[in-house]
């Protein structure tokens, strides 16, 4: 029972098919598509995993649940940062120990995700301005059209191309360096910790700058 | 200048607009939104929030990993 004292929301969305509709879903799955091209395994379960969970989430009935984020301060949120980018900083980058230490936040934000059900969009602010609101989606389709014909030139889906570099072509050496690494580690986490926030609690994200 | 120059200067090209972006929806009368503002749009369904954290997690787990 929530704190409203509701004891659990109504079955899935009201029209759980439509999640069908949804661009986000289809979003999802072709990023798949891509990850199936580049023969990366563990991207493929990954998508198509969270794929079958969106539907899965449209369709079930479970307990409604408080909120998270609502007990962390900025300070907090900082501290756990630092120390994150710390740890990452001594870790091999070809070894299992960052694969964990990348994949932890990752599964523990997907699992948060998954428990605030849709309490998470009862309170959603409408998006406060209208106008313009194709100019940040065109520049970004621009900039993923340009990496797919990057891609699509490379010699092979595992061999980059020196000619025709992909973002990761570029950003893996700038990211050889420990230091950047752990810092742009605890930079990620921190972009983590307020989708997080603006997912639990709406609103506490713009609150707390 | 090679073509490799060329692709670079194209996604600095990008950066640049983007930052251009960003600073002209923070104006306080801009009517474009600020990235946050289109994240938060995106996530207004289940659907976006799953697939907006996705894309979170991936974007580190791929380049600091440099797969």
């Amino acid at each position: 029972m929530d704190q409203r004292g509701a004891p659990y929301e109504q079955a899935g969305s009201p029209s759980p098919g439509r999640v069908l509709l949804e661009p986000a879903l289809w979003a999802v799955l072709g990023a798949g598509i891509a990850h199936v091209v580049r023969q990366n395994y563990v991207d493929i379960a990954t998508f198509f995993g969270i794929a079958a969970v969106i539907v899965a989430d449209a369709f079930r009935v479970r307990p409604r649940v408080r909120p998270f984020g609502t007990g962390w301060t900025r300070r907090a949120m900082l501290a756990v940062c630092v120390a994150y980018a710390l740890l990452v900083l001594p870790l091999a980058r070809s070894g299992l120990a960052l694969q964990l230490v990348l994949a932890v936040p990752g599964a523990v934000a997907l699992w948060l995700v998954w428990r605030v059900g849709r309490s998470s969009l009862q309170n959603a602010d409408p998006a406060p301005r209208t106008g313009y609101r194709w100019l940040w989606p065109s520049v970004l389709v621009v900039g993923c059209l340009f990496e797919l014909y990057n891609f699509v030139l490379q010699p092979n889906a595992q061999t980059d191309s020196f000619q025709h570099p992909t973002l990761s072509a570029i950003g893996t050496p700038l990211l050889a360096w420990p230091v950047s690494r752990a810092v742009v580690a605890g930079l990620w986490l921190a972009i983590g910790f307020w989708l997080l926030r603006a997912i639990g609690r709406p609103g506490a994200e713009e609150a707390d700058r | 200048m090679s073509v490799r120059l060329l692709s670079i200067a194209a996604y600095l090209a990008l950066l640049v607009v983007l930052v251009g972006v960003e600073t002209t929806a923070r104006r306080t009368d801009a009517k474009v939104p600020t990235f946050a503002d289109v994240l938060r749009g995106a996530m207004h369904t289940r659907a976006g929030q799953f697939a907006v954290v996705l894309a979170w997690w991936w974007l580190g787990w791929h380049f600091l990993l440099g797969l």
